[in-house]
């Protein structure tokens, strides 16, 4: 996938998170870092991208380009408030990314950090022979006050 | 080779790295795979190793100082890591 393939498959991923459906409203693509994950033994690729005024950092595979990952950087905070339980933000968390057939759920905790205020981590474990497969994991973080995912991050290796 | 041999050899081993404090302990011990990998420019699948990690904290250091050390199955050295 050439330099310009990554920037469109960035800009559809978030022309459908942000639900831009405005033409001229286009994700413009900005910086983008290339770093070694030692986690996941392999590149990975950090593009930060902007659209209907909101930011986001969207984290992709260096080998197979999957999206692993995204944030935002500069988000309207919205005005509903639904206050999620913990049992609603797992099943949130679980709607929001596919989980891999080898995970394991390894918590749900209520975090008193984060931006804004509190935050919910939902995590996932990688499990391969009933042994825990190390530094990979899968974690969803929300907001339980508005209900929203406000990140996702995967690093999950393919085992040979 | 079980849980207590490992963690025997663990105690013993971890000298010959890394000079601990009095104030150093064995906090936990637990199997997990571990990733590996042959060259970095060449990254792939990963393949995995079963391995012991021993994870010692050392307060005489400073606050919270970690150092794990992976074992293979036998209790042979795989690795060394630590918190700074």
């Amino acid at each position: 996938m050439n330099e310009e393939e990554i920037d469109n498959k960035v800009r559809e991923f978030i022309s459908k998170k942000l639900k831009v459906e405005d033409a001229r409203l286009a994700p413009e693509i900005g910086k983008k870092k290339r770093s070694w994950s030692p986690g996941l033994l392999r590149e990975v690729i950090e593009v930060k991208a902007r659209a209907a005024d909101q930011s986001m950092i969207v984290r992709l595979d260096g080998e197979t380009q999957e999206t692993i990952g995204w944030r935002y950087t500069d988000r309207a905070i919205a005005s509903r408030t639904v206050n999620l339980s913990k049992e609603e933000a797992f099943e949130l968390a679980e709607s929001e990314i596919e989980i891999p057939f080898d995970a394991e759920i390894d918590s749900v905790e209520l975090l008193n950090r984060g931006t804004p205020g509190k935050t919910y981590s939902v995590k996932w474990k990688h499990i391969v022979d009933g042994l825990e497969v190390e530094g990979d994991f899968i974690v969803v973080k929300i907001n339980p006050r508005t209900g929203e995912v406000i990140s996702v991050t995967k690093n999950w290796s393919v085992v040979t | 080779m079980n849980r207590s041999e490992i963690r025997d050899i663990a105690k013993e081993m971890i000298a010959e790295y890394v000079t601990l404090t009095d104030k150093a302990y064995l906090v936990s011990l637990t199997q997990k795979h571990i990733k590996i990998t042959q060259d970095r420019k060449t990254p792939g699948a990963v393949e995995l190793q079963k391995a012991w990690i021993a994870r010692f904290i050392d307060d005489g250091l400073y606050k919270d100082a970690w150092i794990e050390l992976a074992l293979d199955e036998q209790g042979k050295f795989l690795r060394i890591t630590r918190s700074r």
